[in-house]
This record gives structure tokens, sequence and C-alpha cells, in this order.
């Protein structure tokens, strides 16, 4: 039986992030397809609850984030995470039992940030391939997020992303990548062996007891956002759905995850210089995080769905989530990347400017529930996990023949 | 006649100010109200809103007929400054007064935590035990029309209960729109007001089926934010404001400025706020009085109101213009009326206004005016003031210096105005607003 390690930077026990829900799918149909597989992480462990955290997550350890490097900068945490698993003794050692006793064929890295560590063990254990699970261009996105947080002088940094980017890349046996416009980016590097494999979403069961609740308390005119704390997605909120004046008084934009608290933050810093401070917080509902029924009866209630991402590559889990659900959807090119066959269909709307995504988002309240045809939600179960990672464990021994 | 519609008047804010002595916008409103109780008689009803308890509830005709026929039978001017603090005005400072007190006795946690214990006690003592008599509310009926236009940014919740309403009802919703200056100049009101506002009229122009807009610049302006942040446009449509000035029999110098008597002064008649641009006329005179020996006194006749603390402390604080910039407040009138009456000419150099009563104010008393000509201003003063850009204070101290030297040029003007200006009655304007009322009621 192939035997696959799998190092990221997050824990995944409970996914909740896009990034650890596909680590997490990819390692369940792994194991489903007979092979043996284990993912371990070295992460910052504060940003974690404890039961969040198993065993096979590593942590940087209190005080990790005073050790200079990069300044002790928080938007370099994962590229810091890769350095330690190399220059902390306690982490490295950590990790080389991990490898000593799994003894695996493959080291999949998820994303390039644990490439330092791969490239270390490798003198140790040179018979251990590497396969590169890339989630977006780290390197573009990385950057596009410090510009739009002004933070400056680090291009140093960026530089080593993209090394460690590039160098994974060619260092695989394969890589796995997530868009079109992602395989782009690495056929500079690479010719063979680039496999697609998009986001996908498991299906949400809500119950009517569920829905109930929900309805008493935010009823249905609402437009949903789901999305997690990172950065993308607020800047896509405020570039494409801020002001709130195109909702009218009775008319809600919802936000799921963790964006919601960032949305907070921004209304309420700008007070003092944004006049639509009172228009936004009135229509404005923050859920925080919910548990999976909850969110499946909300997503139940949503008269929309929107996806407004403006920037980033990658594809984005929340887009599959939409088109499942059978629910208008207004989205923005990039949000659709990967998901391009879906363009056109009934109920979504591609909105790539402001003003279009608001005018589309004010016709979908005003409109009654979408109503679907089953043909065309059969036609959306592609966008199904089991579907879409059915054929990820031939291949490692498709590239295992080819190697032996 | 209305064709089994009945007009329900949101009478809230007159009955607020009850007889206080009101400002611009509660008098429109008891003008045209004096005027539509009588025409639509038995098919109007009045309602009030009700911040606290989040609804509207019926209020008597016969009481607000009192109000608003005392309105019209006081005999003052039209147009005067505030007296009564706004309720977002209290809200904010006592916020802030809390903010600092409890910031300062937090150190001491003991007795913050007493001092909460005593604040829930009182405000449970305030709370009616049990309510022998609750107030029904006012129940619309469906096609209704329902007018407001005034203070209606001051009411919390107001026209978010009112949008419920109007969908619950199928109601017709007619609202007045004054301006939009705190929206377009949010840096000429005080911390915290231009969100309050813009909230207000986000939620109007959301309620609204049509909007009477005081000068074609409101109109103008609030269209365009209406298409600019994507609200559904209701109709928008201007209604002229009287300008005819009920004047008192005889004109009394003002007591605290009897020394006017015997000076040539200039009249700037407006609250006392950063907007109006006294700081303009501040800078004029300081050029004027540092150049020339013989220069006219200036006049301001307002209240103090937002943003002006360190120009009152300017003028007070400089030795060659105390004397010179006298700020009169409080004055009756038949005192404003001596001042009119005994000035060279009046200024209002007013970054942005949405109509410009005092402009139209100082032509009915035949006053020569040298006016800004920003906003809706033009239209008030047509041909008849001179216009001149409100940050250009070369020009203003130019033109003022030559009126005051050569007071044959200021006659000219004054005859034209005699001539030519034509005094716009409130009945008139009453009259065209209740034809203009009466086709939307009907549509």
């Amino acid at each position: 039986m192939i035997r696959v390690l799998m190092l990221g930077t997050y824990p995944i026990k409970k996914p909740y992030h896009g990034g650890q829900i596909r680590v997490s799918e990819i390692l369940k149909s792994l194991r489903k397809q007979n092979i043996e597989a284990e993912y371990v992480s070295v992460c910052y462990e504060r940003a974690y609850k404890k039961d969040e955290l198993t065993k096979n997550d590593i942590p940087l350890g209190l005080g990790v984030d005073s050790r200079g490097y990069y300044d002790d900068n928080p938007f370099f945490l994962d590229l810091q995470t890769g350095y330690y698993s190399v220059h902390n003794i306690r982490i490295w050692n950590e990790l080389n039992t991990k490898v000593q006793k799994f003894k695996p064929d493959y080291i999949q890295i998820e994303q390039m940030y644990m490439y330092p560590f791969y490239a270390a063990i490798k003198e140790k254990y040179p018979e251990i391939k590497l396969v590169y699970s890339s989630h977006n261009v780290e390197y573009l996105l990385k950057s596009m997020i410090l510009q739009q947080y002004k933070v400056s002088k680090y291009d140093e940094a960026i530089n080593h992303i993209k090394e460690q980017e590039v160098a994974a890349i060619k260092d695989s046996s394969f890589v796995i990548a997530v868009s079109d416009s992602d395989i782009d980016f690495i056929k500079q590097y690479r010719t063979t062996n680039i496999y697609h494999i998009k986001n996908g979403i498991s299906k949400k069961e809500f119950t009517e007891t569920n829905v109930n609740k929900w309805r008493k308390q935010i009823g249905n005119s609402f437009a949903l956002y789901v999305g997690s704390a990172h950065p993308p997605n607020l800047i896509g909120f405020k570039d494409l759905m801020l002001p709130l004046t195109y909702l009218t008084p009775s008319q809600k934009v919802i936000v799921v995850g963790g964006v919601g608290d960032m949305i907070t933050s921004e209304i309420w810093n700008n007070r003092d210089s944004d006049i639509y401070t009172h228009v936004n917080s009135d229509r404005f509902i923050n859920l925080g995080r919910l548990d999976e029924s909850d969110l499946a009866a909300v997503i139940q209630l949503a008269r929309v769905i929107v996806l407004p991402l403006n920037y980033g590559s990658g594809s984005n889990l929340k887009t599959a989530e939409a088109l499942l659900s059978g629910k208008y959807i207004v989205a923005t090119s990039k949000s659709m990347v990967g998901y391009e066959d879906f363009i056109g269909t009934e109920g979504l709307f591609l909105s790539d400017s402001n003003e279009v995504f608001r005018r589309n988002v004010q016709k979908c309240l005003s409109n009654t529930d979408l109503i679907i045809s089953d043909k065309e939600l059969e036609r959306r179960n592609v966008v199904l996990w089991d579907n879409i990672l059915m054929g990820i464990g031939d291949l490692y021994y498709k590239t295992k023949i080819e190697q032996y | 006649m209305i064709q089994g519609k009945r007009l329900v008047w949101d009478v809230t804010t007159v009955v607020r100010w009850g007889n206080a002595h009101a400002v611009g916008i509660v008098r429109v409103e008891k003008n045209y109200l004096y005027a539509c109780l009588s025409e639509f008689s038995d098919n109007i009803e009045l309602c009030r809103y009700d911040s606290g308890k989040k609804a509207f509830f019926g209020v008597d005709k016969t009481v607000v007929l009192s109000l608003v026929v005392d309105e019209n039978k006081r005999g003052k001017s039209e147009f005067s400054d505030v007296n009564i603090i706004p309720a977002w005005k209290l809200k904010l400072k006592y916020k802030n007064f809390k903010k600092k007190v409890v910031r300062r006795i937090k150190k001491h946690s003991k007795l913050y935590s007493n001092i909460v214990i005593l604040e829930k006690k009182i405000a449970g003592f305030f709370k009616p035990k049990k309510e022998e008599h609750v107030e029904p509310e006012f129940i619309f009926l469906k096609n209704d029309v329902y007018i407001t236009m005034g203070l209606d940014w001051d009411y919390d919740g107001k026209m978010k209960a009112l949008y419920e309403k109007k969908n619950k009802h199928t109601i017709k919703v007619i609202v007045m729109c004054y301006d939009i200056i705190s929206i377009l100049f949010p840096q000429y009101t005080p911390k915290g007001f231009s969100q309050i506002f813009t909230r207000y009229m986000v939620d109007a122009m959301w309620c609204a089926d049509h909007v009477f807009c005081i000068s074609k610049k409101t109109k103008e302006d609030i269209a365009q934010f209406c298409n600019d942040l994507f609200i559904n446009a209701p109709t928008f449509e201007v209604i002229r404001l009287g300008s005819s000035i009920k004047k008192p029999s005889s004109a009394i110098i003002p007591s605290n400025a009897t020394f006017l008597d015997e000076k040539k002064f200039v009249l700037f008649v407006s609250s006392i706020e950063g907007r109006k641009n006294h700081m303009l006329l501040y800078y004029v005179w300081s050029y004027l009085a540092e150049k020339y020996t013989d220069i006219p006194n200036l006049v301001f006749v307002g209240m103090k109101g937002w943003l002006v603390d360190d120009l009152l402390y300017s003028i007070n604080a400089n030795p060659e213009l105390k004397d010179k910039i006298n700020l009169l407040h409080g004055v009756s009138d038949e005192e404003l009326m001596w001042l009119y009456q005994n000035c060279l000419f009046t200024v209002f150099p007013s970054f942005y206004e949405g109509w410009g009563l005092p402009v139209a104010e100082s032509l009915s008393y035949g006053k020569f005016c040298i006016c800004s000509d920003r906003g809706s201003l033009p239209e008030v003063g047509a041909d008849l003031v001179e216009y001149l850009d409100p940050y250009d204070t070369t020009a203003w101290s130019k033109r003022i210096k030559e009126l005051s030297d050569d007071v044959s040029l200021i006659s000219q003007r004054e005859s034209e105005i005699l001539k030519r200006y034509n005094i716009y009655s409130w009945e008139e304007s009453a009259k065209t607003f209740i034809i203009s009322l009466r086709r939307k009621i009907n549509d």
C-alpha cells in the first residue's frame, strides 16, 4: 500500500476555512481509495482552540513569534512556520520522528510553506518523493494582501515565497492544482504531470426545526455571504457591496464566517469619516461562525448568495456551495474560476463592476425565490467532493508505476 | 375631491415643538398644514411617531389646529433661529458625557458597580409599573396617502417603521426634502450627525413615492443621490416656499445695540455655524480694518450653532475687530425689522443652501444683498442680488468697500428691487402646494 504523509500549516480536525476543508477532503478520499495517508501540521497554536488540535499538530510554541524571522510580522506566519520546521530543533525532531515512524512513499505539501522541510528531509531520505498540492499562486496573493494592508519593505519575503513555490513545482512527482489560471502559472516551470482538481463541497443537510428557528431571527429577505477571515474576502465585500444603500430598509446582508468580524471592524473603525456607517450597520448582520447544520438552515433561507471576490486565484469553495444551494447567485469572474461551466446558467448573475454587482443583488432580492430544474440541480452535483476526488488515489499508483 | 383616499399627515415635529419658537422647517410645515387642515377637512387624519414605542399613534386635530393657528397669528418674522436642542444632539451629548464619567470612575471599580446598580434602580423607578391606559396605535388603511415634512432624522427608526406600514397597507408616501447638505458636506455638521442624517435620507427615499423639494438645486442633489446609491428613485417636484414676511407694526432698535444708531453697518442674518461662512467675513473685516480707517460695522444676527467656537474667540480677542463685528441673538421681530431698515446692505456668503430664506427676507425688506453663488442661492435672488465666490476673500473685500463708500450704488440696486421683486406669499405657496398634493393623491 502506498503511504502519503501530507504536511501543512494548519490543523484540520475541525475544518472551517477553504484550505482546511480541501486538505481534510483529500485526506479522507485518499484513505477511501486504498492509500495509507496521514496529515501533520506545524501551526501557530494560539490561532486555534484546544479542541481543534490533535497530536498530529505540532505547535510552533509560545514565543516563537519573537524569534525575529521576517520581523515577527503576522502576515508571514506561514513562511515562518516552514522556516522553523527546519531551524527549530524541537519542531524538526518532531517532524523527523513522524517521518521515521510513518515511512512515507510520498510527502504531499499543502501549499508551498512546508517545502523547506521536504528539501531538508530529502537529503536524509532521498527515496521519499514530493507531491505539490497547490491551493493558489501564493506569492501573487500574498503580494496583493500586503499591498491592500499597505505593508511594505517585504519584497524579499515575496521573492522567498515565489522561490519555494517554483522549487516545489519543479521538485515534485506531480502537481495538483485548483484552477486553470493556476495551471497556467505552473506550466511556466513544468509541462507534465499537472492535475486539475477543483474545489468541491459536501452536501449540507438542514432540518425544518433549524430553518424555522433561523426564520424567526433573520427572515428570508437577505443576501448571504459566507467567507473566512481571509483579507481578499473583506476587500471584495468592501469594493463590490458597500455602502448597502441599494437595500431597502427591510432587506439585509447576512454574513457567516470569520469575514463577518472583519466587516464589523471595517464599518466601525471608519464611523467618523464614513457617512454610511449607520446605513451599513442597519442592513448588515454578522452571524459569526456557525456549525454545519445552522449554516445549512441559513443557506436554505437566503434569497441570494453573493460571491464578491475581486482578486486572488484558486477557486472559492463557497462557489460550489452556492451552486449546490439552487439559490440566486451574484458572482464575479474571479469567484467563478474553476466553475466557468456554470456561467450563464439560470439564476447566476456575473457581475464584475460594483454597479452591476449591486444592481444584481437588488434584482435578486426583489424577485421571488428561484426555482431551479431537477436536471440542473443534478448537473451541479459534480461539485461534490466525492465526485471531484474520485480518481485521486490513482494518481499515486500511476506515478508509482511510472517511477518504478 | 379626494377619491375615497385618506390623507394622513405626520405631525410628530409639530406636536413636539408645540408653541416653542420654531426653526424654519417647522414653520414651513405649520404653514402648509394650516392650509391643508381646512382644505381636506374630513379627509385628513393626523398621526405621530413615538421613537420609544416604535409605533405611530393618532393625534387630535383640534390640538394641532391650535398650534398651527397660533403660528399663523404670531406676527413674527417667518424664519428665525433654533432654541430647541434636537433629540439626536442630546443623545450624543449624554453619550459623550457618560463615556467621560465612566472612564473616570471605572478606575474605582467598586464605585462603578454601585453606580451601575443605582442607574438600573433609577430606570426601574421611572418605568411605569403597569400601564393603566394603553394608547391604541394609529391604524393605516389601504391606499392612504401619508405625508411627512418635519425633522424626521430626529426620530430614530421612524422611516424603517414607515417602510413596514407602507408595504403592509400599500400606502403612498410623500416626503419633503429641504436639502442634503449634511450628506454633501459632512464637514459642516457636528461629529456623528451626517451618519444619522444619511441613514434617514436613504430610508426616506426608499419609503417615498413622491418628494417635494424646496428648490431646483435640492431636486438635482437628491435625484443624483438616489441615482448614485442605486435607490429606486421616487418622483421629485419643486415646490416654491413663500417669502412673505408678517412685518411688525413698528421697528425698534435692539436694546443691547443702541450704538448702531450712529453707525453704518452691514447685516448678516443667519445662525452662526461653519457652513454659513462667517469666517470669510471675519477675514474681510480684518483686511479692511488693517487698510482703512472708515469701515462699516458688521452685525451678525443669529444663534451660535456648530463648529464656530474658534471663530467667536477670534472675534472677541481681536482688538481691531471686537468693536467692528457685533453679535446679536434673540432679537425680536421689531428689532430685526429695525436692523433690516437701517443696514447699508446684507451679506450671505454661505457655502451651500437648500433654499436661502435670509436672501428672500432681505429682498422683502427692499435690501440689496451680496450673496454666495453656491447651492440654490441663485434661484432665490435671481438678478436682484450680486453673487460672489464664497472662497474669494479679495472679491468680497473689494465689493463691500466699494458699496460702503458709495451709497448711490446701493440706492440704484434698491430701487430695482422695489420695482421688480415679487413677494411670493405663503398663501399662494400653500395653494400651489395643495394643487400638487391633490394631484399626487389622485394619481
